[in-house]
């Protein structure tokens, strides 16, 4: 699964990896800004963008022609869009924003695989997000693939059982739904025992950052240069 | 429903990104105070069994099928500002994991779906939650939250300066529709199978079975007076109707599309008239009630549908 393995790719031990999150969220944020501010006709400023990205992942070590087959996988979804925008008749915009979207898909792809995600959402709270929706991320991510998967087993057995379109099936799909539903809720009361037989006490203890060192504050500065760059190039 | 970044432009995303913020930022606290510590593991996970739960495939024939989205069936279980703050939630895993909406777009698609489409989901759940019609009242929270995610949705992506011709914007709208239907079936047809399965677990709108008093005694008087009104504008409210086109014909008049082409099937009540009695007051006044009486038909039908399927659990 695709998720299971930017979970394994953002478990290692590059430079990249090693970087503060909250650098690389500063930078990942301030990329997507900066690529959707480029003008109209920036082929060549796009084209420093993918090899920059490229360049990142080939210093993360990460699997290159993995990580580029994944990241085609968001061409559907935003295929579609600029689908609507090419039979509107407007074909350069249509390219442009197929590439941009691309990109920003790609640079998301890029830092999730080198920053596992409870690092970001500490980030995420280090920048004042609300406490208790950065919480819920966390835990969503984390019983997001238990839950997936009991979820696969009851879409594997009633197709097993020759489940066909119809009203039956309907039910039967409901009725998955509920006891997913019923087995998600007893979970949750088992998690919140076993929080609270380790010191939970309304609160998720939270990842604690070190002062930012001088090397990511040059990264920061020297990012937001070359993004600024782009656009008077 | 997903925007995708670089779809919007810069004036919307930013707007809508700055309205997000302190709208999530106020979610987030009146969750917190709602929610009692213990319920925090519940909103993650009932957050990854909502995502597990739009893996479920519904076949619905044509060998096409359909999947929960959710948001109403959150806020029947959790209430509207906890579900508002699981599907901001689910919204950041999805941009972040799964590349499935932008992150500059995030704003766009919390307000779309979290924040909008929860509170159309919600309020006419809630509305109707006493009384015996909770079941319609779940199943046009399903279907408003949809549709309304969706019109804005397209709306944002119009004012964003993407040209739609009108028959996309008209397949558009049209598949939303569907699929708006489909989720309040979905959850219609879910919750009451929750409700058969482990009453005490589905908290907030659903435990809430009993009716009160004052409940019971209003909803005949709505249904009059909802009656009354809808009889009055569909009888004399067509003499101060506009004969001008509306703004999909005007707009198709202004482009040129075909609309005068003859019609391939001869309705009796073509243009809003009863085509035998001509093209007078009577006759598009007789027009107007027949199709209000066959709305409500269509609706009653529907609603004893969905009770007979609700009451197949029981």
């Amino acid at each position: 699964m695709r998720h299971a393995s930017f979970a394994q790719w953002s478990n290692q031990s590059s430079v990249i990896h090693q970087l503060d999150a909250r650098v690389k969220l500063v930078l990942l944020i301030t990329f997507v800004v900066s690529v959707a501010l480029l003008r109209e006709h920036s082929q060549v400023q796009l084209a420093i963008c993918f090899t920059f990205l490229l360049g990142v992942a080939w210093a993360a070590r990460l699997p290159f022609f993995r990580v580029l087959s994944v990241s085609l996988l968001v061409l559907p979804v935003i295929g579609v869009f600029a689908l609507i925008v090419y039979l509107s008749g407007d074909h350069a915009r249509a390219w442009t924003i197929l590439a941009r979207s691309y990109l920003s898909g790609f640079s998301v792809i890029v830092a999730v695989s080198t920053t596992p995600l409870p690092q970001l959402l500490s980030a995420a709270r280090f920048f004042r997000i609300p406490r208790m929706l950065v919480e819920v991320a966390g835990l969503i991510y984390r019983y997001l693939f238990v839950i997936t998967g009991e979820a696969q087993q009851m879409q594997i057995a009633f197709g097993a059982r020759a489940g066909r379109p119809g009203l039956r099936a309907i039910k039967a799909s409901s009725g998955m739904i509920a006891v997913l539903f019923s087995r998600s809720y007893e979970k949750a009361a088992m998690v919140h025992n076993a929080m609270c037989a380790r010191g939970f006490a309304g609160e998720l203890t939270r990842m604690e950052f070190a002062s930012l060192r001088t090397i990511d504050l040059a990264l920061i500065t020297g990012g937001l240069a070359l993004e600024l760059a782009l656009h008077f190039a | 429903m997903h925007i995708p970044d670089n779809f919007l432009s810069t004036p919307v995303w930013a707007t809508l990104d700055g309205i997000a913020i302190p709208a999530v930022a106020i979610v987030s606290r009146q969750a917190q105070r709602a929610t009692e510590s213990n319920r925090l593991p519940l909103l993650g996970v009932m957050g990854a069994f909502v995502f597990a739960a739009q893996m479920i495939n519904f076949p619905v024939g044509l060998g096409t099928s359909g999947h929960l989205v959710g948001g109403t069936l959150l806020a029947c279980v959790l209430g509207p500002w906890a579900a508002a703050l699981v599907i901001t939630a689910i919204l950041i895993v999805q941009a972040l994991i799964f590349q499935d909406g932008g992150v500059l777009a995030l704003g766009a698609n919390v307000i779309n779906m979290a924040l909008i489409g929860v509170v159309f989901g919600y309020l006419p759940a809630r509305a109707l939650s006493r009384t015996k019609w909770k079941g319609v009242g779940v199943f046009l929270g399903g279907t408003c939250s949809v549709l309304v995610s969706g019109v804005l949705a397209l709306s944002e992506l119009l004012l964003s300066g993407i040209r739609m011709s009108s028959p996309l914007v008209a397949v558009s709208l049209g598949l939303f529709a569907v699929n708006a239907v489909l989720e309040g079936g979905i959850t219609v047809s879910v919750l009451g199978a929750m409700e058969r399965l482990d009453p005490s677990a589905a908290r907030g709108l659903i435990s809430d079975r009993k009716g009160t008093g004052n409940a019971r005694l209003l909803w005949p008087k709505l249904v009059v007076s909802a009656g009354l009104a809808a009889v009055t504008l569909a009888g004399l409210g067509i003499m101060v109707a506009s004969t001008l086109p509306d703004g999909v014909q005007h707009l198709g008049q202004k482009i040129g599309l075909p609309l005068a082409a003859p019609p391939t099937l001869h309705s009796p009540l073509r243009d809003y008239n009863i085509q035998a009695l001509g093209s007078n007051w009577i006759s598009r006044a007789g027009a107007g009630l027949i199709g209000l009486v066959l709305v409500y038909l269509i609706c009653a039908l529907g609603s004893h549908l969905l009770g007979r399927t609700r009451r197949s659990y029981s």
